[in-house]
């Protein structure tokens, strides 16, 4: 079957090929040497919506369905999730952004409130999840309440108060980039009394920086992914004058740089990186992802990732390089070169991550094109003011002529007239400073880190986009539709029915028509304590089974009464629920080994017994005849008596 | 007379049945229970879990870890046991299998819970990704070779040595180098 589509669609193909050579050969004469092309918005916004359907099919829904639905949510907080939602907030895909967001801080919540650590080492979890929530308009720095009845602030933990837990430094470079790059995901105001300041975070990661002018996760030779994430975490400080003194850590040499200085030499690391065809290499293989790293880069630094020719190899831009593995079915390939020993991204098989970060790359060049904030800036967009600030600024710099002085000047105080937080996006500030230095200008801008924050709160921006007519606000009325669902749930629940729950809950807890339907939010409520219990009850079950039944060797006929009862509770349990307890095998092996070794009791009683009672019968039957034979005995010794009376 | 003797030698056989031990099972049973039992022709694989790199970077430790009890004199959390290969085992069945008859700790993250679709041992015997500096972490080997992919995707075949080893440099002092 498979095999008669192939064919059929080779000869379609073929068919094909051909016109295409004959219309080939105009567009070459037609446009000479230019092969690199560019792509507009609504190019771009097709291509992710490929990636988006692709991935709709991948898991098995409509392209008419939400992605985010009850099964993708299964995966809210954690790495196979939260990353497609943050593609699809940035770019305001239509989805049901409110379903993520309830699961996401439900699952938060409870995580704290069990004391079941985020992952006690992992910060970039944090950072992760912080992010996805803003995507998906939440607020990382308000999701409830802890066990002893502190607000949640996840942006606290994850960044500026890390070090209360443990270094952001314990898995390397990542945890400081994604710290930092989370803590300007609102321009979060970092408090006096905070573990880490702003500047020392960002001189943890200049300081990383190798001497070929790259980063990479563990010294040696700089990787492109590193690189790429570095410079996306310094950006908004690349317009900074502010001078950092730090030991570099390749070459233990005491350095004095700004920010800017060390995203340049970044940058032409990366240029040197980028091949022939436009894309990316890291640990040895060309890959997507890499190429979709620099893309994020690029658009986030405000250097046009299309035309700026340190980033055009061969007539090759990223775009080129990332398009080269898109897939006809809409999702992208990890790499085209076959690597035997790595079968889960297959050369001719759309890959998850892959998509993914091509999917929010081309969120952040589409955030690029049309004017707003870089992919990792949540805030509300600029107001109109600010917007056209920041334009004259970058026209004005554009038109500087050298030796204009006071033009220069009056620039310059047009910049400073810009708030600190958004300065990174006048992009061309880097020439109206080269300009002043070369005239003997004084610069008195202030340093940027120290000056940045604005925010200790708030949800995050969705921009709409991908479709501009669509509204996302997050007041919504509790429908008709909704109660049927309430009702629809089953008595006997199951932990499949958390999601659906916990979307209910937080969807009548923000309509507006809350108080007519109050009485449904106890129940739900209700609901929700009782799939807890089913989920502690799994838990429960699983530590029980690592701990009662090891060794096998060991188990004896005491163990009876735990395996049984282990058995009991696990029958009580749904056919849904039941697959979530891990070796349910070894439960029947030991009841099997123990029920033996009470059967062989029992027949070893049972032997024991007619032992007995067999011995007991030969011993009366000998005894019997013992008898028999004292009387014959007798009765001969009497017969002779007898007889001799007789005589 | 003769009958006492017959009574006589059955007694002497349910007494040997009895001392014996031999258990009266039905066949699913007894396979049921001798699934791990080695015999001649079973097919097997062997594993071990060790962390002697760890003794080479004692400093990079975390401190609540630097006790015996984690991190064994030897370096041997488990010392190569052999397993019978059931089925479509993969590294992950054996790991787990071993784990558990052996009553060592792991942690690990499920297969659906991150975007390579792999099972990924986060800790074993306490010993964590990053417990022993940013480079650190469990990596396996089997039958010396390092794949770059999940426990769980890895199918194994008869004699395969497994080999869990903790790094604390991302795998280079195991002898291992990526391409």
């Amino acid at each position: 079957m498979k095999n008669n589509i192939f064919k059929i669609r080779y000869r379609f193909i073929s068919g094909l090929l051909s016109v295409l050579i004959l219309i080939n050969v105009f567009t070459s004469v037609s446009y000479g040497e230019e092969r690199s092309r560019d792509y507009n918005t609504e190019e771009l916004l097709e291509v992710i919506e490929g990636i988006i359907n692709w991935k709709k099919s991948d898991i098995g829904v409509n392209k008419e369905e939400y992605l985010l639905n009850n099964k993708f949510l299964e995966n809210a907080g954690d790495s196979a999730g939260d990353w497609y939602p943050i593609g699809i907030g940035r770019i305001g895909y239509p989805d049901d952004y409110d379903a993520y967001l309830a699961v996401i801080l439900d699952r938060i919540s409870h995580r704290y409130f069990e004391d079941d650590k985020l992952s006690d080492t992992k910060a970039t979890e944090l950072h992760r999840i912080s992010l996805a929530i803003l995507s998906m308009g939440g607020d990382p720095t308000n999701i409830g309440k802890d066990k002893k009845g502190k607000p949640i602030n996840l942006i606290a933990d994850g960044t500026y108060n890390r070090k209360k837990t443990k270094s952001l430094g314990v898995q390397g470079i990542n945890g400081w980039i994604w710290g930092l790059i989370t803590l300007d995901s609102m321009r979060y105001v970092v408090p006096e009394d905070s573990s880490y300041t702003r500047d020392e975070i960002i001189e943890e990661i200049i300081k990383k920086q190798l001497s070929d002018g790259g980063f990479s996760l563990e010294g040696g030779e700089s990787d492109t992914d590193i690189t790429a994430m570095a410079i996306q975490a310094l950006a908004p400080y690349y317009n900074s004058e502010q001078v950092y003194t730090y030991t570099q850590k390749a070459t233990k040499k005491k350095v004095s740089k700004t920010v800017r200085q060390v995203v340049d030499e970044a940058l032409e690391t990366l240029s040197k990186f980028q091949l022939d065809d436009g894309d990316f290499e890291s640990w040895g293989a060309e890959n997507s992802e890499s190429t979709a790293q620099v893309l994020v880069t690029l658009s986030t630094l405000g250097v046009d990732p299309i035309n700026d020719k340190r980033f055009i190899k061969n007539g090759n831009t990223l775009l080129d390089g990332i398009m080269k593995y898109k897939m006809e079915d809409g999702g992208f390939l990890h790499s085209k070169t076959y690597d035997s020993e790595n079968p889960s991204s297959k050369p001719d098989e759309s890959n998850s991550m892959a998509s993914e970060q091509v999917l929010y790359s081309f969120a952040s060049l589409c955030r690029y094109n049309n004017g707003f904030r870089s992919l990792y800036d949540f805030r509300d967009e600029m107001d109109e003011k600010t917007k056209s600030q920041v334009n004259s600024v970058k026209k004005s710099i554009d038109n500087l002529s050298e030796g204009d002085v006071e033009k220069v000047k009056e620039v310059f105080s047009e910049y400073l007239k810009i708030p600190i937080s958004e300065r990174s996006y006048v992009y061309n500030y880097y020439k109206l400073s080269d300009t002043m230095k070369s005239l003997g200008i004084e610069n008195t801008s202030e340093p940027i880190a120290a000056n940045i924050g604005v925010n200790k709160n708030g949800n995050g921006t969705i921009t709409p986009i991908f479709d501009e007519s669509e509204e996302f606000s997050s007041s919504a009325l509790f429908t008709k539709e909704d109660v049927k669902k309430v009702e629809n749930l089953p008595d006997k629940l199951t932990t499949e029915h958390y999601v659906e729950v916990v979307k209910l809950i937080k969807k009548l807890e923000k309509a507006t028509n809350k108080d007519e339907y109050i009485h449904l939010l106890d129940e739900l409520n209700d609901k929700k304590r009782e799939i807890e219990k089913i989920k502690a009850e799994i838990e429960s079950l699983n530590d029980e089974i690592l701990d009662k039944l090891y060794p096998f060797n060991d188990l004896s006929i005491k163990d009876k009464k735990n395996v049984d009862e282990i058995v009991s509770r696990f029958n009580k349990l749904s056919s849904y629920d039941k697959k979530k307890v891990l070796r349910y095998e070894d439960v029947i092996k030991s009841k099997t080994q123990i029920d033996n070794l009470i059967r062989a009791r029992i027949i070893a009683i049972v032997i024991i017994i007619v032992v007995g009672i067999l011995a007991f019968v030969v011993g009366s039957r000998m005894k019997k005849r013992k008898k028999e034979r004292m009387k014959q005995k007798m009765s001969l010794f009497d017969d002779e008596e007898f007889s001799d009376e007789e005589e | 007379m003769k009958k006492d003797l017959l009574v006589l030698a059955f007694i002497i056989l349910l007494i040997s049945i009895l001392v014996s031990g031999t258990k009266i099972q039905s066949v699913d049973e007894y396979y049921l229970t001798h699934i791990d039992d080695i015999t001649e022709d079973s097919e097997t694989v062997t594993i071990s879990i060790r962390c002697d790199t760890i003794l080479d970077n004692w400093d990079k430790l975390s401190p609540e870890l630097k006790s015996e009890k984690y991190v064994p004199k030897d370096g041997v959390i488990l010392k190569k046991t052999e397993y019978v290969l059931r089925s479509g085992d993969t590294v992950f069945d054996i790991l787990d299998r071993a784990v558990r008859h052996n009553r060592i700790q792991m942690e690990f993250q499920g297969a659906d819970k991150n975007s390579y679709d792999s099972v990924y041992i986060k800790g074993i015997n306490f010993l964590y990704e990053f417990s022993c500096g940013p480079l650190s972490g469990w990596m396996y080997s089997v039958n010396g070779k390092f794949p770059d992919y999940g426990v769980n995707k890895y199918k194994l075949k008869d004699g395969d040595v497994i080999e869990f080893n903790y790094t604390c440099n991302l795998g280079r002092d195991l002898g291992h180098s990526f391409k």
